[in-house]
């Protein structure tokens, strides 16, 4: 039997770009909070910001950021729970023994 | 055929023991670097203060924007898109590139400064993670290289990308190493 069309174009071919679309759409968007997170970053390093805050800020970031790239880049929101959880762990670990020593 | 609800680690399941190897023995770096600038703050943070922040902002906002890349290489050949899947890997590539030439740039300034690792304890970490780090870019630009020969020669399709995923898991470790290092040795004071 042949494949359904729309358009002459099958109609799995089209679900495969809508998907494909909507799924740049999505990680474009991650991109941009990722980039406008170091940014902010940037800033606070170039303003010569210290103490709590800055400290409270650019670790704040950088948890989002590497929590964005954890469950969207490496899909781990497509994973099984007792591996997903080891990077999340080892980022706050790492963030968290980073907040005690300073 | 996966049921939409099945969950799996993307990739060869072997690369995520490399991968949570090597998160090991970074988290171990950046705890020792947090724990020795806590005995010498003034130094770390007067020694930070030379560093060029608007390089390592650069190297931050190229290395996601690889990740990015590689992101959409997935994606692309999940949907069939072998050509576009390789035009990605290729930008990922050339991503990869740029972040090894500004960091060279950054080596190399040092290096004329007369910095070395044992100038003091702060280049001594600087110098020996992001080397450390930079090997890894390089480790990761291979892997993705093969991946795009093997992309191009059609080795990968819709339904079988467990390749591409696996590199992809890679560069994405590398990419996230370098978001904690960023702010630790560059920014923090």
């Amino acid at each position: 039997m042949p494949n359904a069309t729309i358009n002459s174009q099958p109609v799995n071919s089209q679900q495969n770009d809508l998907d494909y679309r909507n799924s740049i759409r999505k990680t474009f968007v991650i991109w941009v909070g990722l980039v406008s997170l170091t940014l902010l970053g940037y800033w606070i390093g170039m303003e010569g910001m210290s103490g709590n805050l800055a400290l409270g800020l650019l670790l704040g970031a950088a948890l989002i950021k590497g929590q964005f790239v954890i469950t969207y880049f490496m899909e781990m929101v497509n994973a099984p729970l007792k591996w997903a959880i080891i990077p999340t762990v080892w980022l706050l670990l790492v963030l968290a023994i980073i907040a005690l020593m300073y | 055929m996966n049921s939409i609800s099945e969950k799996k680690l993307p990739g060869d399941f072997a690369i995520w023991i490399f991968i949570y190897a090597e998160l090991l023995v970074f988290g171990v770096f950046f705890a020792s670097y947090a724990v020795t600038r806590s005995n010498h703050v003034e130094l770390f943070n007067q020694s930070q203060l030379m560093l060029d922040r608007t390089a390592g902002m650069v190297n931050t906002v190229v290395l996601i924007t690889s990740s990015w890349f590689v992101v959409n290489a997935v994606h692309a050949i999940k949907a069939g898109k072998q050509n576009l899947s390789v035009r990605w890997l290729a930008g990922s590539i050339g991503m990869g590139g740029i972040f090894l030439g500004v960091k060279m740039f950054e080596f190399i300034t040092k290096h004329n400064e007369g910095i070395t690792l044992s100038t003091n304890k702060f280049y001594m970490f600087y110098l020996s993670l992001t080397f450390f780090h930079f090997m890894h870019v390089i480790l990761g630009m291979v892997i993705l290289g093969v991946i795009l020969v093997m992309a191009r020669r059609g080795k990968y399709s819709a339904t079988e990308y467990t390749g591409i995923e696996t590199g992809a898991s890679y560069w994405h470790m590398v990419d996230l190493v370098w978001i904690i290092l960023f702010p630790l040795v560059y920014l923090i004071q």
